[in-house]
């Protein structure tokens, strides 16, 4: 049961009550593509927060308040001149880019770290959705290399379409030059743009 | 994911540790193989194993026994 809004004119008033994470986000967002004056209710403080956050991020003056044990209200209001901070979205479906910034998996044992990189460039290939970058840089560099049993592996994601990126100061580094069976040799510029750049970033 | 079933055979081991000495076994004989994560269809949990060509397979059988691995092969 919504209580009755108060006295004073606010705005659309939008029920985002019985909605599991991240339901109330998203209709949040979709409130606010058609309507920039909103109250947003939920049932849980983490909802409240998480709306306010998004609202917040969108470049919106948020006031959130609970008003019952299980009711808070979110007020947004859309600001002029914010636009360009509106869609939250485009960082969110930005490209996804894997980033292999050592040439084993996680930390730790080394040995077990070589085994799970191997298994996990396997994996990488059978992927339905594939990365749209990957990068390599530091120890990383040397998964490309003609030698390394992930270069093929490598090799056929840049041949399905990814686009592979090796840190040319690392290969030069290790000395690999004209050693790569995959991947065009690049520099920090392009390296850190495509990471800032970024829809979601994954590291192995 | 286009791949006829039988096209490879994988050898699965009791233990991460013991995947890892048959990959050096391997490497060691000259035996082509690929480590791979265990198949979803062969098990749901968390593991490596190694693949190769059914043509291999009595090559890599030597090599196991020699070095005294155990290992299962499931056509895959």
């Amino acid at each position: 049961m919504i209580p009755v809004k108060r006295g004073y004119e606010m705005g659309k008033v939008i029920d985002a009550t019985g909605n599991a994470c991240p339901k109330p986000v998203m209709i949040t967002k979709k409130a606010l593509d058609t309507d920039s004056d909103i109250e947003v209710l939920v049932d849980n403080e983490t909802a409240a927060k998480n709306v306010a956050m998004f609202a917040a991020s969108r470049g919106c003056t948020v006031s959130s308040a609970q008003e019952q044990t299980n009711l808070f209200r979110v007020r947004i209001v859309k600001q002029e001149g914010t636009e360009e901070c509106e869609d939250i979205a485009a960082f969110t479906t930005g490209p996804t880019v894997f980033v292999f910034s050592s040439d084993v998996m996680g930390r730790g044992d080394e040995a077990l770290g070589k085994v799970l990189i191997k298994a996990f460039l396997h994996t990488a290939t059978e992927l339905d959705r594939l990365p749209d970058m990957m990068l390599f840089y530091n120890t990383g560099v040397k998964l490309a290399a003609s030698d390394a049993e992930t270069s093929a592996d490598i090799a056929l994601l840049e041949k399905k379409g990814v686009k592979v990126l090796v840190c040319g100061t690392c290969v030069n580094f290790f000395n690999l030059g004209g050693k790569l069976a995959a991947g065009t040799v690049s520099n920090m510029y392009d390296i850190l743009n495509a990471m800032n750049t970024a829809g979601r970033i994954v590291t192995p | 994911m286009t791949r006829n079933k039988g096209e490879f055979v994988v050898a699965l081991f009791q233990s991460v540790s013991v995947a890892m000495k048959a990959e050096t076994a391997l490497k060691a004989a000259g035996v082509s193989y690929k480590l791979i994560p265990v198949p979803k269809e062969i098990s749901s949990e968390c593991g490596i194993c190694v693949r190769l060509l059914p043509s291999d397979k009595a090559a890599a059988e030597t090599v196991f026994a020699g070095a005294q691995i155990a290992s299962t092969f499931v056509d895959f």
